[in-house]
């Protein structure tokens, strides 16, 4: 159990704003990509909606050179097209926490309807940020004390 | 390419959560588009 406390799921919102906006999104990706024992799952579905988005509102090389980035730091996981990415990258990825700024899936109602079928919770990035303290994470999955940060998140 | 450049990139973008929200929406209302 301690392993997925480590697994999460950023929705293709996040994902996007986290190299379009920064903020909380970009604090909250920066936890994986600062920690090897994060992981940071995605289907390709999730990446594919991100992908366009930031084509969409960014330009095509972006998107590109962001796919190769994210591809690089994501453990990937399958599940049928139909799916939502991010439930379904988290049962699938057996991630415990989904991060995402789709109210659709914030409210009460639908953590419910969520949790029913999937062992995870859905998060705004900030809420995540503020839960997910690294030296206290870091006794609970890894053990022993927490070494700092084992990889610069901007390389 | 590293994280760094990337977001040195993105930076002009003037992009808001909202602006995302609602593309991502669109998106999946839509069914899968071409990435």
């Amino acid at each position: 159990m301690s392993e997925k406390l480590a697994r999460i799921v950023a929705d293709a919102d996040v994902l996007a704003a986290d190299l379009l906006v920064d903020g909380d999104a970009r604090e909250a990706v920066d936890l994986a990509r600062a920690h090897d024992w994060v992981t940071l799952v995605a289907s390709e579905h999730l990446l594919d909606d991100a992908e366009a988005v930031i084509r969409e509102l960014a330009d095509g090389s972006l998107a590109e050179d962001w796919r190769t980035a994210i591809e690089g730091l994501v453990e990937p996981v399958e599940h049928p097209a139909g799916d939502h990415p991010a439930i379904a990258s988290a049962y699938h990825g057996d991630a415990v926490h989904v991060l995402s700024l789709d109210e659709g899936l914030l409210t009460a109602g639908a953590g419910a309807a969520i949790r029913s079928r999937v062992e995870t919770s859905v998060k705004r990035p900030a809420a995540f940020v503020r839960l997910f303290d690294p030296a206290s994470m870091y006794e609970v999955v890894v053990g022993g004390a927490y070494p700092g940060p084992d990889r610069d998140p901007r390389t | 390419m590293s994280w760094a450049e990337l977001f040195e990139r993105a930076a002009g973008a003037e992009v808001s959560e909202e602006d995302i929200a609602k593309a991502l929406a669109e998106r999946r209302a839509g069914g899968e588009g071409e990435a």
